[in-house]
């Protein structure tokens, strides 16, 4: 709302500010419907058109359910859920855990910690990751996925410096109302930054969703594999560079079936957003106003 | 800037354009450090396998040791078996690579399963997708719980190679050599040719598997080119005209593949295929001739009068020249018009013979690497060994045979069925079970090429003259077969950066001088180098080219 002492802004800067703001909005919903139009768009509209549809003339669901008949989509969607909620909430415990006990400044051997804590902001290898996976008796599993990514050492960063910001005296005082440490986290820290671990939760979560490396090394079944491997091998297929030089690359898949893929991995992760936006808000104004 | 990772940045090497550079090393490895030579000179002693046609087919057109593929217009009623038992006994994995999207797993498809039953035992697959392939067989080969059999790709960066075969996999020389091929009559039917690409270090370590032997053509749409009395040119003059009529409004003549088009126009203006080899045996870069650098003044020129399509980004240009924005574009070999009838079933795309560029000179074709490479074996015993060589036998039967019947279909009444000209169909069971399993298998072990268009008998006629008339100009990598170290180790990269040079010269950002800089820069970074330890192992039966 505007305050009752501005004046009106002129018409001019008005057309102005509705163009630059309609145009940034178009650059964004455009692609988008683009990739939803093309997914339902049958296979006349996609050769006028020249590959990608603005609007399908013919719409049809002919290529989601061509996605869903083989089974594989199904059960990717189910793999891709469970590493996403059950990595996100073991990560997230680690990562609470750990950085509520480096921020406390009474834990023994901190400076060592942090130094090893450190070492993991740089990635390791490919070929000591699957050594160590593969010691672990995790090959084909699913929790080759979750586990080497239960700890990313940006989160723990983050989040720490946030714990360390909650105001010492809220915690002492806890302490001498003969609070645990187990309690202080649970009942002070924990609620004082829900935004942190809001944050943190949803990097943790487009990171599982989006992970399908890890996925290709370590799964040899292709019944485990999750959805942004599927989501490649469709809109890759036909278009690797390797298999064109081999003269054996198969013909690419229709653009409408691309498309329902990546629509299909899109929207779950994309739904996860507006729930989590609420503690965004909450989060910075709570700062804003306490200072 | 054309995508880095664009496919078709990287096309030479399907023509062969760069084969020795790119390909040729990777696929012969680097020998044992610095005795590169010896490695090479080994592989050219080698007896390759004994060849021996498969007997009881006939094809409708004929195909020839040439290169030209034998042609089927329909599928041989009766299919004849090629294999007497099923092969194995004892389970066998393996590691390929699937370019489709993935098959159902093995528990919940039933073709696998019928295989597996013809087969005799389970043929447990892990299936490695593209990109991500190379470290999928690193991270393998590091664990050192190798399965017993992966496939090597020629192409994809796969380092050390003759090392790592000599110390992790079976040498088979002794069990394919010569007349002992005889025993595996579907690998004695692959041709000699095919069989070069898997020797390495004077061995042989596994079935090469064939693919096309014919490299890049242009492919155009006909009734686009209708417009301006078709596709086929005199001269390159003609071509410029004809470039320049067709593109109006947001119609393009050429697709914005500029390397690929550029390996075109070099076949026009006689580039060799990858070097030249001088009458005293000495060899010339493709990018030291005079007849490519006039091929890249011309696309210059071409791009100067905006007849490329302009987003350099486009990934596939099929559904674009089907409906007649973009009039050409560059493919693999003659068989790819079957890729514009999947997307057009009213359309022939016509595939442009190459021709002088002033109508007087000889033109040149340059023919592909051939195969897709080898699958060599986890080292084992003999017994072990001549399991997984009946296996691959097997999964090598040619066109036309119950085996590939099995392999490609799956088995009739399920996953295909026979159209009113007996020909198999995949079902809709098929369609979901087949391409991801047909292509794993079909990566790492195949028959010799066939033209098949089961729905469209005229075609293969029509592809099969084409392959003819390509033949007649065809020219081969003279060091295909062979390596220098040097081109494995910096051959990509130098490439790389050569090809950035001509794409800027292409299209205006740098001028033509700067391509005399670019070419010092690619010899003294290794191109001299390279020269030097591929003349040194040029084989006797390579012929000067002609010019």
């Amino acid at each position: 709302m505007r305050p009752i002492w501005k004046e009106r802004p002129s018409p001019a800067y008005q057309t102005i500010k509705a163009v630059v703001l309609g145009g940034f909005a178009l650059a964004i919903i455009i692609p988008i419907m683009v990739v939803v139009s093309t997914s339902l768009a049958s296979d006349q509209d996609i050769i006028s058109a020249g590959g990608y549809v603005l609007w399908p003339s013919h719409p049809t669901v002919k290529a989601y359910e061509t996605l869903f008949s083989g089974g594989l989509m199904g059960r990717a969607i189910m793999v891709s859920v469970f590493v996403t909620v059950v990595g996100t909430a073991i990560a997230l415990a680690t990562t609470i855990a750990l950085a509520y006990a480096t921020s406390r400044p009474v834990l023994f051997g901190r400076p060592v910690l942090l130094l090893v804590l450190f070492t993991l902001l740089f990635a390791p290898g490919i070929i000591p990751m699957f050594l160590i996976v593969k010691q672990l008796g995790l090959i084909d599993s699913l929790w080759s996925l979750i586990l080497p990514g239960a700890l990313g050492a940006f989160n723990f960063v983050v989040m720490r410096t946030f714990f360390m910001n909650v105001p010492q005296e809220i915690l002492e005082s806890a302490r001498i109302d003969g609070a645990s440490d187990f309690t202080i986290l649970r009942r002070i820290v924990m609620p004082l930054s829900k935004a942190v671990i809001a944050v943190v939760g949803l990097f943790y979560a487009v990171g599982f969703w989006n992970a399908f490396f890890n996925a290709l090394l370590y799964l040899n079944d292709t019944a485990k594999w999750p959805v942004q491997v599927i989501l490649r091998t469709y809109v890759l297929q036909g278009k690797s560079l390797s298999a064109d030089q081999l003269g054996v690359a198969p013909p690419p898949q229709p653009q409408s079936l691309q498309m329902a893929v990546v629509v299909v991995a899109l929207v779950p992760i994309a739904m996860v957003y507006p729930f989590l936006q609420r503690h965004f808000n909450k989060g910075v104004i709570t700062g804003a106003v306490k200072g | 800037m054309e995508s880095r990772y664009g496919r078709r940045r990287f096309l030479g090497l399907g023509g062969a354009a760069l084969g020795a550079v790119v390909l040729g090393p990777t696929l012969a490895g680097c020998g044992d450090g610095g005795a590169a030579s010896g490695g090479a000179k080994a592989s050219s002693d080698v007896a390759l396998p004994t060849y021996k046609a498969f007997e009881g087919l006939r094809p409708e057109l004929a195909g020839a040791e040439s290169g030209l593929e034998p042609g089927f217009l329909q599928f041989p009623e009766n299919a004849i078996a090629s294999v007497q038992a099923p092969p194995l006994k004892n389970a066998v994995t393996a590691l390929t690579e699937t370019f489709a999207t993935p098959p159902p797993p093995m528990g919940s498809n039933p073709m696998w399963q019928a295989l597996n039953q013809a087969l005799g035992a389970d043929l447990k697959l892990t299936i490695g997708t593209d990109p991500g392939y190379p470290e999928k067989f690193a991270t393998l080969l590091a664990s050192d719980s190798l399965p017993d059999l992966m496939w090597l790709p020629p192409n994809q960066g796969i380092p050390n190679i003759g090392p790592m075969l000599e110390a992790k996999f079976q040498d088979l020389t002794k069990y394919l050599a010569g007349d002992a091929v005889l025993e595996y009559p579907n690998l004695a039917a692959l041709k000699p040719a095919s069989w070069r690409t898997a020797v390495v270090n004077g061995k042989i370590w596994g079935a090469p598997i064939p693919s096309t032997p014919f490299g890049q053509v242009m492919m155009g749409n006909p009734k686009t080119w209708a417009k301006v009395g078709g596709l086929q040119c005199k001269t390159a003059d003609e071509f410029f005209a004809k470039c320049k009529e067709l593109t109006r409004g947001t119609n393009y003549a050429l697709e914005p593949a500029i390397v690929n088009m550029l390996h075109m126009f070099g076949e026009w203006f006689g580039a060799p295929n990858s070097w030249r080899v001088n009458q005293d045996r000495s060899l010339t870069h493709l990018y030291e001739t005079d007849n490519y650098k006039a091929a890249v003044e011309y696309a210059a020129k071409l791009w100067a009068a905006k007849v490329f399509y302009p987003d350099l980004n486009l990934a596939d240009a099929t559904p674009k020249t089907v409906n007649g924005q973009i009039a050409a574009q560059v493919t693999v070999g003659p068989r790819a018009t079957a890729d514009f009838r999947a997307a057009d079933p009213t359309l022939f795309v016509d595939t442009m013979i190459p021709f002088g560029h002033d109508g007087k000179a000889k033109p040149v074709y340059d023919m592909g690497y051939g195969t897709v490479g080898f699958t060599p074996f986890k080292k084992t015993d003999e017994g072990r060994i001549r399991e997984l060589l009946a296996l691959v036998n097997y999964l090598s039967a040619p066109f036309g045979t119950k085996e590939y019947l099995q392999k490609n279909f799956g088995t009739a009444g399920q996953q295909y069925s026979l159209d009113a000209k007996k020909n198999p169909v995949l079902t809709q069971a098929g369609n979901q079970q087949a391409p991801g399993l047909v292509s794993a298998l079909q990566i790492m072990t195949a028959p010799e090429s066939v033209i098949f268009n089961p729905a469209y008998p005229e075609d293969t006629r029509k592809v099969h003259a084409t392959e003819q008339k390509l033949l007649q100009y065809a020219m081969r990598n003279p060091t295909a077969g062979t390596y220098s170290d040097t081109s494995s180790k910096v051959g990509p990269k130098l490439t790389e950066a050569f090809r950035d040079t001509i794409i800027d010269i292409v299209t205006g950002r740098q001028k033509m001088d700067a391509y005399d800089e670019a070419l010092k820069r690619w010899k003294s970074g290794g191109g001299d180098k390279m020269r030097g330890e591929f003349e040194a192992v040029l084989p006797a039966g390579v012929p000067v080219t002609a010019s």
